[in-house]
């Protein structure tokens, strides 16, 4: 295996396994032995890391909120943890999503952005709005690769202000973040005629995420049904809507792309990548599938990365992960957990 | 091959991202070199492993042809001539007919009915009507 690293590329070589990421635009291929063939796990270790950074101190304190975030009861993430995480992270990795909750939440984002681009890995992340100041906007715009904008009833206004506010500061990879669940397909609705109508900014993408039933949103919630989802998703390809989903939707999209004739739209697909390709490690430094699993079933506790010696042998090929992995796998990468 | 159009900005999980106007792998902005590849005078880009013959001897063939072809580059050494390197059709498994690709099975489809791609989409349209059907159709 070989990886050529540099000021804009990253590219992985092996027989059976190859990526190429472009850190200028985000724009990554994956293939194996063929450009024809689709590997299914990273044998060197995660492609992309999503780490929680702070937890409590939440001023969306939204009813569905998955974590359970609240305002108060804050914790986040010291940048020394920071820094022993991705020194121990494989040279696999390409960018970092930094799970945030209010923007002022962490103190030590700025250097934690900063010295993730120190060491070559793009960093990302949502926020909802609630106390970007024009000093913070100023600081974060030039150091991500991409910000996503959380828009729900309760902050609609403010999430398209922030995301102009992003635009302008020069982030082209803008996105909107919108659940989409049952009971609020009118509210995707909007946002999406907002966003033809120009009353919404013209962000790079609409990214659609799948509700799941856990924490806040265990009861009164109830996932999107398929026939829905199908309307949504013609609705925005009809009209031109550039939209993106996150890869827990992937199911549901193949299904609609295969029964409407947009086949084509499968390569830019990707089911379940936890503990495939992707990672997450929540604000104590625990190794998880992904945030949804955490606190559920044999990932009550983390594999901690903190203590690992080294992440490929502790972590990556914990026997908990190759467990997982094996299930996930066998399972057509559905996710074995929520129903989407 | 899965292709990302842009940075992952979730942070519960990854995303991706599709590219309603369509996204053509040709536009891949990368150096054939670093991930591999080769490509044949004809255009074909494959894998170094797929060379017929070694690398060396598509090499050695490529610097021969080229002097004999253009005695004024005598005086070039051959690693500056390597420098512009494509492989000889001989050793193309495309140019071989080895393997076929899509695009010339197409182009024989089309030169066989003496039809444009567009006279070809506007058949499949008059037979078919959806795609669904033209979908069972193809898989039998």
């Amino acid at each position: 295996m070989r990886i050529v690293d540099s000021k804009t590329k990253k590219v992985l070589m092996s027989k059976d396994y190859n990526f190429s990421f472009d850190k200028e635009t985000g724009v990554f291929h994956r293939w194996g032995r063929t450009y024809f063939e689709d590997p299914q796990f990273c044998p060197y270790g995660p492609e992309i890391l999503d780490l929680e950074i702070s937890v409590g101190d939440c001023a969306g304190n939204c009813p569905w909120c998955y974590k359970a975030n609240s305002i108060g009861n804050g914790y986040h993430m010291s940048l020394e943890t920071f820094k022993e995480i991705l020194d121990k992270m494989p040279a696999t990795l390409t960018q970092v999503a930094l799970g945030l909750t209010d923007i002022s939440a962490n103190k030590d984002l700025i250097p934690i952005l900063k010295y993730s681009r120190e060491k070559g890995i793009v960093p990302n992340f949502t926020l909802a709005g609630y106390g970007l100041t024009e000093e913070i906007l100023a600081e974060v715009a030039p150091l991500v690769g991409a910000i996503a904008v959380s828009v729900y009833p309760h902050n609609k206004e403010l999430a398209y202000e922030t995301a102009r506010r992003f635009l302008q500061a020069g982030v082209k990879q803008t996105n909107f973040h919108l659940l989409y669940y049952q009971e609020n397909k009118k509210h995707v609705l909007d946002v999406l005629n907002d966003y033809v109508e120009e009353l919404a900014p013209k962000v790079n993408a609409i990214v659609l995420l799948a509700l799941k039933t856990k924490g806040r949103a265990e009861s009164g919630f109830t996932p999107m049904p398929q026939d829905m989802f199908n309307d949504i998703v013609l609705n925005c390809l009809e009209r031109e809507i550039p939209i993106g989903f996150d890869s827990c939707s992937a199911p549901k999209f193949e299904k609609f792309a295969r029964s409407k004739g947009y086949d084509h739209l499968l390569k830019f697909t990707e089911p379940c990548e936890s503990a495939l390709m992707s990672s997450y490690i929540d604000v104590h430094g625990n190794f998880y599938p992904c945030s949804f699993m955490e606190g559920i079933g044999e990932w009550t506790t983390g594999i901690s990365v903190l203590d690992s010696e080294d992440f490929l042998t502790d972590v990556w090929y914990h026997p908990r992960l190759v467990g997982w992995r094996e299930n996930l796998l066998n399972n057509c990468r559905n996710c074995p957990v929520f129903t989407i | 091959m899965k292709i990302r159009q842009g940075f992952v900005s979730n942070s519960s999980s990854s995303s991706f991202v599709c590219d309603v106007s369509g996204y053509e792998v040709s536009g891949f902005d990368l150096c054939l070199w670093e991930v591999g590849m080769v490509q044949c005078k004809n255009g074909h880009t494959f894998r170094e492993e797929y060379i017929i013959g070694s690398t060396e001897e598509a090499e050695q063939t490529y610097l021969a042809n080229l002097k004999k072809n253009n005695p004024e580059l005598s005086h070039w050494t051959d690693e500056d001539l390597l420098n512009d390197y494509y492989i000889p059709a001989n050793n193309c498994p495309v140019c071989q007919f080895t393997t076929v690709t899509e695009r010339d099975i197409l182009a024989l489809v089309l030169a066989d009915k003496d039809f444009t791609k567009e006279q070809l989409a506007e058949e499949i349209k008059e037979r078919f009507g959806t795609y669904e059907e033209f979908n069972k159709f193809i898989r039998g």
